[in-house]
């Protein structure tokens, strides 16, 4: 369980949030923009749904989960190959389009996956019930990176 | 001669072993020399000074004059008058007891009965350093950030401070700030973190040390400073409108990739209340709503579009919304009737003719006919 919870604190997205702020500014067409925009404000909105899910999960697991101070333990970042956001400031400016993309595919299947497991093994309805939604615009999320990314003539990374 | 020679000289004939402390950024100890007086620029600060002795508010001290031995009869001054504090000479000590800082100051012992000076003792009363508060906060993001500590309770005495910042396991390096004494600059080892960064300021000073940590995520202490140089104009011909404009703070590293939103308020100077609009990462905005011919207040703050939290507000600005002549000319003869002496702000024809009565005559015969006009105008 702790690997799964560290991995809600892991995952971030500001790559993929800042790309399609950078991407918006010089897309080609209108339909490719508001494709990004969608996207974006789509990554905005899970972040939310995220944080409140947090919340009400961590209550359910009950102490020292649900303490107001609890911080879950940073996983080690050789023990896992959890992926991570950060990066040297200099190797993000560098970051080509393509790569960033695939980075956060690659980032978002594996949440999906632990958060998959996380509404399989919850015995309580309604949490089960909002991790499934939560799925739900996670696997539209990364339709909408994919789609994005066949767009700009990037190929798909192979799906693991 | 300068004043400050020649009281260098006159000491040193007293005292001539005495140290001589010169005022630069850095502290320098040094034997008088004279031709080293004539070449300082600033006037050297003379005080006689002995080794520091810190002790505890509220506890018993005990100074030792030099090495001498426990049959020694030594007679002790502070500042160079008698101890008058209730204290015991026992040999070559001097006990003061429950001291507090009426007690400091330089003691000197003189062995008896020739009076030959043995030791100088600055005493400083003081207290240990007890817990501060931390704070940390990024005005540079994603370059770096820079944390600021307060002590609660004063120490009296020297304290420095060591702080340790740990992120990921690991020590960053820490660079103190050139002007703020209790603050520290550290660059962001890496963006997007999620793993916490540690800071533990350690406070140390001759009566004992302390230590406080504050913990904090990457996100959360990003706080922009406010946006510059706001400007803010009337439009001619649209007595509702004032057209904003400001830059982001200049502070800020990397406005492209890491853009920032910002907020506005405005109120009427004689209103309390404030008008607020939020904005995207535009740096321009027309208010609408004004009244006309109006004093405004201005303000702009700022927010990374992301993460963090908002600026202080900007630097206030004033600006009046555009009044046509013809109103304006009207609101002078107005106000002129209640008060004779104003001078009307826009241009209005000068007469030779006495403005009381002048004002009182084209008031008498056009009082109705402005006063609609006027509300006209004005909306």
């Amino acid at each position: 369980w702790e690997f799964l919870l560290s991995f809600f604190y892991t995952v971030r997205y500001p790559q993929l949030v800042l790309l399609l702020a950078a991407a918006a500014v010089s897309a080609l067409d209108a339909s490719e923009r508001s494709s990004i925009e969608s996207t974006y404000e789509l990554t905005k909105y899970l972040e939310y749904q995220l944080k409140e899910i947090k919340d009400v999960y961590l209550t359910y697991l009950g102490p020292p989960f649900n303490e107001k101070d609890f911080s879950p333990p940073r996983p080690n970042s050789t023990a896992l190959t959890l992926p991570s956001a950060a990066t040297r400031l200099e190797l993000w400016h560098g970051l080509e389009n393509q790569a960033r993309l695939a980075q956060n595919q690659r980032a978002y299947s594996i949440l999906l996956a632990a958060v998959r497991e996380l509404a399989r093994s919850t015995l309580c309805p309604s949490l089960k019930t909002s991790l499934l939604h939560f799925c739900t615009g996670l696997d539209g999320l990364l339709g909408s990176i994919s789609a994005l990314m066949t767009t700009l003539g990037y190929a798909l990374p192979a799906s693991s | 001669m300068s004043k400050c020679k020649a009281a260098l000289l006159a000491a040193l004939q007293l005292r001539p072993h005495i140290l001589l402390k010169v005022w630069f950024c850095t502290l320098t100890y040094s034997y008088f020399n004279v031709s080293l007086l004539n070449s300082l620029p600033v006037c050297p600060v003379l005080f006689t000074v002995g080794r520091n002795q810190y002790e505890k508010m509220g506890s018993d001290v005990t100074m030792l004059c030099g090495s001498l031995d426990n049959s020694t009869s030594v007679t002790w001054k502070v500042n160079g008058t008698d101890v008058r504090a209730p204290h015991r000479v026992e040999g070559p000590r001097l006990m003061l007891p429950k001291v507090n800082s009426s007690h400091n100051g330089l003691y000197s012992c003189f062995q008896n009965p020739h009076g030959e000076r043995r030791d100088s003792i600055n005493l400083r009363i003081g207290l240990p350093p007890r817990e501060m508060s931390i704070t940390c906060r990024s005005n540079t993001y994603p370059k770096g950030f820079y944390c600021s500590w307060q002590e609660h309770y004063p120490t009296f005495i020297p304290t420095m401070f060591e702080v340790d910042v740990q992120h990921n396991q690991r020590s960053l390096d820490v660079q103190d700030d050139p002007v703020h004494k209790n603050r520290c600059h550290v660059r962001f080892p890496e963006v997007f973190s999620s793993f916490l960064y540690h800071v533990n300021v350690t406070a140390v000073n001759a009566l004992g040390k302390a230590s406080s940590t504050f913990s904090f995520e990457e996100s959360t202490i990003v706080k922009p400073d406010p946006p510059e140089r706001v400007v803010a104009t009337p439009v001619r011909n649209n007595p509702r409108r004032l057209e904003v404009s400001w830059n982001s703070p200049s502070t800020w590293p990397d406005i492209n990739s890491f853009p920032l939103k910002y907020f506005l308020r405005y109120r009427p100077l004689i209103r309390e209340q404030w008008q607020h609009v939020e904005l995207s990462d535009s740096t321009t905005h027309t208010i609408t709503d004004a009244y006309a011919g109006k004093e405004y207040i201005i303000q702009v703050a700022a927010k990374d579009t992301e993460i963090g939290t908002w600026s202080d507000w900007s630097v206030a600005v004033h600006a009046t919304t555009w009044i046509s002549e013809i109103t304006s000319l009207l609101k002078w003869t107005l106000s002129s009737q209640t008060s004779p002496s104003s001078v009307p702000s826009s241009k209005a024809p000068q007469k030779a003719e006495p403005p009381v009565g002048r004002a009182a005559r084209v008031l008498t015969f056009f009082s109705p006919l402005m006063l609609g006009m006027l509300l006209l105008f004005m909306w």
